[in-house]
């Protein structure tokens, strides 16, 4: 099985310079866990519950906080033709729910261990 | 692997694959204080302890509600934005039913009480596909 055909390719994208609020608006409005964090066409983060968790540990003010600040950088991106294994592989070794999935440097959707637990769980 | 797979969703049991380590917060607490209790203890979802006695759940997707709705962490109480009366399992449930209770009702986590009603642990969905993944990899 490969990602192109478990992920979802409506994926959600954040401006890193919005602010957090706004882009938890977003996640809840679209039932998202998280969002892609891209700016000028190019992939520079993701930003996910997890990281909303920790911004808020953090003391950081919703309303007074960039996406940049509270983001993950740099995240590990995977391809649609990646086989559905490696990725959970990866996701279970470093401890991702949530994968950008890229052709060409383009976004074209994000893989969650949900996606994948729901084509593993069906009996 | 679907054979190992089916074998395993009926084998492990819920009571071997939940966290028994769980964090347990106060209705009063502030979420901003339950953020950094979950982040000290590197989880994202705790079980909160209710007058009642049916315990309640609040997760990392709660506390993004609370932000979208502009709540401010440090006077928001965790009761605002829990999940009152939690689901439970039985620590005897098989990790299908626990998996397909979990699918179902579009939760990742299940609060494990066992008799007498002592809370024995938190299965989250992550808890699960270790487990399964781990059966599986083991060949076991």
């Amino acid at each position: 099985m490969q990602i192109a055909q478990v992920m979802t390719c409506n994926v959600l994208t954040v401006s890193p310079r919005g602010e957090l609020d706004r882009a938890a608006q977003l996640m809840v409005e679209r039932k998202v866990g998280s969002a892609v964090v891209v700016d000028d066409g190019v992939i520079v983060g993701i930003i996910t519950e997890r990281d909303v968790l920790q911004a808020v540990a953090r003391g950081l003010v919703p309303w007074h906080t960039q996406v940049s600040e509270c983001m993950t950088a740099e995240p590990f991106v995977v391809g649609p033709e990646t086989p559905a294994d490696e990725a959970l592989a990866l996701m279970m070794t470093k401890g991702f729910r949530h994968l950008p999935v890229a052709e060409d440097g383009r976004l074209v959707g994000l893989v969650s261990l949900r996606d994948l637990v729901s084509q593993g769980a069906k009996p | 692997m679907a054979e190992l797979t089916r074998a395993a969703l009926e084998d492990l049991a819920v009571g071997a694959m939940a966290s028994r380590d769980v964090l347990c917060v106060d209705p009063a607490h502030p979420i901003g204080r339950m953020a950094r209790m979950m982040v000290e203890r590197k989880v994202g979802s705790a079980v909160v302890l209710t007058e009642d006695g049916r315990p309640g759940i609040i997760a990392e997707r709660d506390l993004l509600r609370a932000l979208a709705d502009g709540a401010d962490p440090t006077s928001t109480m965790v009761e605002s934005y829990m999940t009152a009366s939690a689901i439970t399992a039985s620590p005897a449930w098989s990790a299908g039913e626990a998996a397909r209770c979990m699918l179902a009702r579009n939760f990742r986590h299940l609060v494990v009480v066992g008799e007498q009603g002592r809370i024995e642990g938190l299965l989250s969905i992550r808890d699960l596909f270790a487990a399964l993944l781990g059966r599986i990899d083991g060949g076991t």
